[in-house]
């Protein structure tokens, strides 16, 4: 033992025999004061987020006041987004640059203590469970974490906690070097002593942003009002307080990222402590009630019998700005974003739109279809002369109809991103009342040809509409580029595709026979 | 390392005196208050390898001596450790990772007696028992005054006191190395070893101003340690390159493919320092790679790099879309030296910024670059356009023979902004078998046997149209 002593106080001494440079001053900055922040989509997000996991992420900017003393100094940056990207992390405004950035991830933990402590001197206290007297003794930690602890006493080499005894550690203090959080910090060399300004920038995870649409038709049907949430989610632990807050449209390449590891718990293991009956086999038995989950959601309102029309939104932002070839859209006024919350603000308000009702089914050559229903869309023109020509994000849209008793939901959808000129479709359900039927029809002709020729087999399409009211119905047939001949009439294409698009008054009926 | 090996092996064998247990001293391996490593330079490389030097001033006697090196990486590969001690042999190197556990305290127990401390539950009155462990499978059977039980059966407290630590179990994994010394003295070491753990790439910050058409590059090198252990005042160099790994040691070691970004590679030297074919980054100044941290130092700062955003669709064979797809945004710049980067560019991810309407940089894509030699052209992948698309159809197929067919496609590019592009449009999937252009719109380029391409300029707040005709023999 005293060998051993004296061999680690030889290694000390070696080690110390390195020359020590003068420690540099720490600065801490806690918080920022003034902060910036742009949310950025998921890159291959769709509908509605998932708040638990939001894949979508973060531009924060911030300007933090410091004091920088003359000469070398360490700059910590505290309350910085949990989800940071350490690397990306780019600090302006320091008169003497950045000698090196930092970010530190050893994380004070049961686990870290016993790792830092290692060999040195800590408390260990037994409590009686009878009289409830603490014995407290000193002893040094021998072995540990992983995968348990091993103290020295003046009574010997023991393992913690297998005795049954109730067995407390006690440290003198934090090993250097562990923090709450990872810490994010700078060297920096100051040529004076100054009071700076200090940008600081990084991309952070656990952010997302969707386009929420809602389209509401008009009571005479004809034209329908747009409106669109731009609905933002933080998933991180810290909040953005009087933030100014921009969104940012258009799929951005990334490149993924290794997951931070999590700070480690302190898992005992004993020594085999099976006794003479442990190995008797465990019986289960139900339990006696249903165990009740912790995922209920509470909505903090409270709804009428007769729901009051809803209250006109606050004015939507200006149009976006380019930023590149993505979209700006930034909130008018700092804004909060709180820490794991979703928050909605007005993205644009457009109306009257006109649109055109279509009915859609697909169809494959041979493919057997049973009065099969269709969806519906209703087809916008994102032109400004057809009173839209902004940029559409992607989202999910919702589709109402306004009615004299109140508003009805008619289908739900999403939507990717649409710019100018493009067309915008909303989703307006699914019609049983306009129905596809094809079947295979038998040649009335000889076969010229070898069966596996193009043209050589024949389908009949029958469509029917049983609305009060005129449907334009789209069928298209087969893939981009194939060849589908229409028996009688002409029929163009549309993306590619041969596609039979019947006009079918009320109560219409049409036909079509076709090879391929 | 192996003469070394060798030369300690004849040593043994010439034979001194023979060895006394006595004269072994147990590792110290009690980790003390602060670290034992003494000068520390460390070397690291791209792929996960990293070269330690360590110089420690060991204080030796004469003789066969034990000298264990704590605080080495606790990602060491133990098998590549060096040591050169002056005027001491190397007999045997020992890399011991019996740790210290309850379970193998326990088990290294067996046949030794140890105390038991059995405590009342009611009272709390003690009762000392002297008691031999017979065997630890899956519990604990001792033998106590002549009768044999299972270490707490009953379930209530008994400690379990050791009188020792067995010397074979380490509290970390340890590093033995056993000299021959011909004299007693303090003397310094070189202790040097490969580790895991360690690792570098680049992080570049490109802030892009599209008015003047050039960006400014600030490149920062990252290292990253995971390797468990913190290297104090090290002196650090990097190496931009791989090491054949001896992990995938097939004797047939191939670099890996790029990926999505492109470049013309250069043909320029930097003015780096270079090590064969790798160049190297020295840090200026000595620093602390401590555990789980990820340090950033600049190495790189170039401003006014010329440089120009453009787009680029590729569509694959057949492929016909119902809507419009976005084409890709990308910026291209150069690293030679009349551009103004003026360096070779080691591997890392490139994020691309834009000043906003209010002048504050906001982020607009990002992505991986491999090793880039000086004189290169970068095409650089950010993201996907919002306002220009592309809508490929397959017009239609028409059989000619057997094997034969003809396709005619349409493109449709569509221009959303309020100023004219340019767009580089790709038909891919062309070396399936023998395809020819018959036709085409607008005068395009074979790239390739895969490839043909064309440069298409779309009107502000436009469209284009380009339509082209394959023949295709299989």
């Amino acid at each position: 033992m005293l060998r051993q002593l004296l061999a680690a106080a030889v290694l000390a001494a070696a080690g110390g025999a390195t020359p020590l440079r003068a420690e540099p001053t720490t600065v801490t900055s806690a918080a920022p004061d003034r902060v910036s922040l742009s949310v950025y989509r998921a890159p291959y997000g769709r509908g509605a987020m998932n708040l638990r996991f939001l894949e979508g992420f973060a531009l924060v900017t911030e300007h933090r006041r410091m004091r920088l003393p003359r000469g070398t100094a360490v700059l910590r940056f505290e309350g910085v987004a949990e989800g940071i990207v350490p690397v990306s992390a780019v600090i302006d405004g320091l008169p003497g640059g950045t000698i090196e950035k930092n970010r530190d991830a050893r994380l004070l933990s049961p686990a870290s203590l016993v790792d830092g402590t290692l060999g040195r001197r800590i408390m260990l206290t037994r409590t009686d469970k009878a009289t409830g007297r603490a014995v407290s003794q000193e002893a040094k930690i021998v072995a540990g974490p992983r995968p348990g602890v091993i103290v020295q006493t003046a009574a010997g080499i023991e393992a913690l906690r297998c005795s049954g005894l109730a067995e407390q550690l006690g440290y003198e203090g934090v090993p250097a070097g562990l923090s709450s959080k990872p810490v994010l910090s700078v060297t920096t060399a100051s040529p004076a002593a100054a009071t700076v300004t200090v940008r600081l920038t990084y991309l952070a995870s656990g952010f997302d942003w969707r386009a929420s649409y809602v389209a509401t038709l008009a009571l005479d049907g004809r034209a329908l009002d747009l409106f669109a949430w731009m609905t933002l989610a933080n998933g991180n632990d810290e909040g953005f307080h009087q933030a100014e807050v921009q969104a940012v449209a258009g799929r951005l390449n990334r490149v993924a990222m290794a997951i931070p590891q999590e700070a480690s718990a302190l898992r005992l293991v004993c020594y085999p402590l099976g006794t003479t009956t442990s190995d008797l086999r465990e019986r289960t038995f139900e339990p006696a009630e249903p165990i009740e989950s912790a995922d209920q959601i509470v909505v903090t309102a409270m709804r009428m019998m007769a729901p009051p029309p809803p209250p006109a939104p606050p004015p939507p932002p200006p149009s976006p700005e380019d930023l590149g070839d993505l979209k700006l859209y930034r909130i008018a006024a700092p804004t909060t974003v709180a820490a794991r919350a979703q928050k909605q603000v007005a993205l644009l308000a457009q109306g009257p739109v006109p649109f055109e009702r279509r009915y859609r089914r697909p169809v494959y050559p041979g493919e057997r279809v049973d009065a099969a229903p269709t969806t519906i869309v209703l087809v916008l023109k994102n032109e400004k002369k057809d009173g839209l020509g902004v940029p559409l994000p992607a989202g999910s849209t919702a589709l109402y109809a306004q009615r004299a008793s109140g508003r009805l939901l008619l289908g739900l959808g999403v939507s990717t991103d649409r710019t100018i000129g493009e067309t915008f479709r909303l989703a307006a359900g699914v019609s049983s009342q306009v129905t596809v039927t094809q079947v295979n029809a038998a040649s009335r002709e000889p076969v010229l040809t070898t069966p596996t020729a193009v043209g050589s087999h024949e389908a009949m399409l029958t469509v029917s509409n049983a609305n009060p009211f005129a449907v334009t119905l789209d069928v298209p047939i087969g893939t981009a580029g194939q060849k589908i001949e229409a028996e009688g009439q002409e029929i163009d294409r549309m993306d590619g595709i041969v596609t039979w698009s019947p006009a079918l008054p009320p109560g219409g009926r049409a036909e079509l026979r076709y090879h391929y | 390392m192996g003469k070394n090996f060798w030369q300690a092996g004849c040593l043994m064998l010439l034979g001194s005196t023979a060895t006394v247990a006595q004269q072994f001293p147990p590792p110290a391996d009690a980790p003390a208050a602060g670290s034992a490593q003494g000068d520390v330079s460390v070397t690291i490389y791209n792929n996960d390898v990293a070269l330690v030097q360590d110089v420690r001033r060991l204080s030796l006697g004469n003789g066969r001596v034990r000298q264990s090196f704590p605080d080495v990486s606790a990602a060491i590969r133990p098998e590549t450790v060096s040591l050169v001690v002056p005027d001491a042999a190397i007999v045997e190197q020992n890399f011991d990772y019996d740790l210290l556990s309850p379970s193998s305290l326990m088990e290294k127990a067996v046949g030794e007696t140890i105390t038991l401390v059995r405590t009342n539950p009611a009272t709390g009155a003690e009762t000392r028992d002297r008691a031999k462990v017979l065997a630890v499978n899956g519990g604990v059977v001792i033998e106590v005054n002549g009768h044999v039980e299972v270490l707490r059966d009953d379930g209530l407290p008994v400690r379990a006191i050791f009188d020792k630590v067995p010397d074979a179990l380490r509290s970390r994994p340890t590093l033995s190395v056993t000299l021959a010394s011909s004299r007693a003295g303090t003397r310094p070491a070189t202790l040097s070893y490969l580790s895991r753990g360690l690792g570098w790439s680049a992080d570049y910050v490109a802030l892009f101003d599209d008015k003047s058409g050039t960006v400014e590059v600030q490149g920062w090198v990252t290292l990253k340690n995971t390797s468990g252990t913190a290297f104090s005042n090290a002196k650090t160099l990097l190496v931009a390159g791989e090491v054949g790994s001896s992990d995938d040691n097939n004797g047939n070691y191939t670099p890996r493919r790029r990926r999505a970004a492109r470049s013309v590679p250069g043909a320029e030297s930097a003015a780096r320092e270079q090590l064969g074919d790798f160049y190297l980054y020295p840090l200026a100044e000595r620093t602390t790679l401590a555990d789980k941290q990820t340090k950033q130092v600049s190495f790189l700062d170039a401003k006014g790099v010329a440089a120009s955003s453009g787009y680029r669709f590729e569509n694959a064979w057949l492929g016909s879309s119902d809507e419009p797809r976005s084409a890709q945004s990308v910026l291209s710049f150069s690293n030679s030296g009349a551009a103004g980067i003026d360096d070779a560019l080691p591997a890392g991810v490139v994020r691309v910024y834009i000043r906003d309407a209010r002048g504050q940089p906001q982020f607009t894509g990002e992505n991986r670059i491999e090793h880039t030699p000086q004189g290169s052209t970068i095409a650089l992948p950010t993201g996907d356009a919002f306002d220009v698309k592309v809508q490929p159809t397959t017009v239609s197929r028409v059989r000619q023979g057997d094997s034969r067919w003809r396709t005619a496609v349409r493109y449709k590019l569509t221009n959303a902004r309020s100023r004219a592009v340019t767009v580089e449009l790709i038909q891919g999937g062309l070396d399936w078998g023998d395809v020819r252009v018959v036709e085409d719109s607008a005068k395009g380029e074979r790239r390739d046997a895969g490839t043909y391409a064309w440069q298409v300029p779309v009107p502000a707040n436009g469209s284009a149209v380009v339509t082209t005709t394959f023949d295709t023999r299989y």
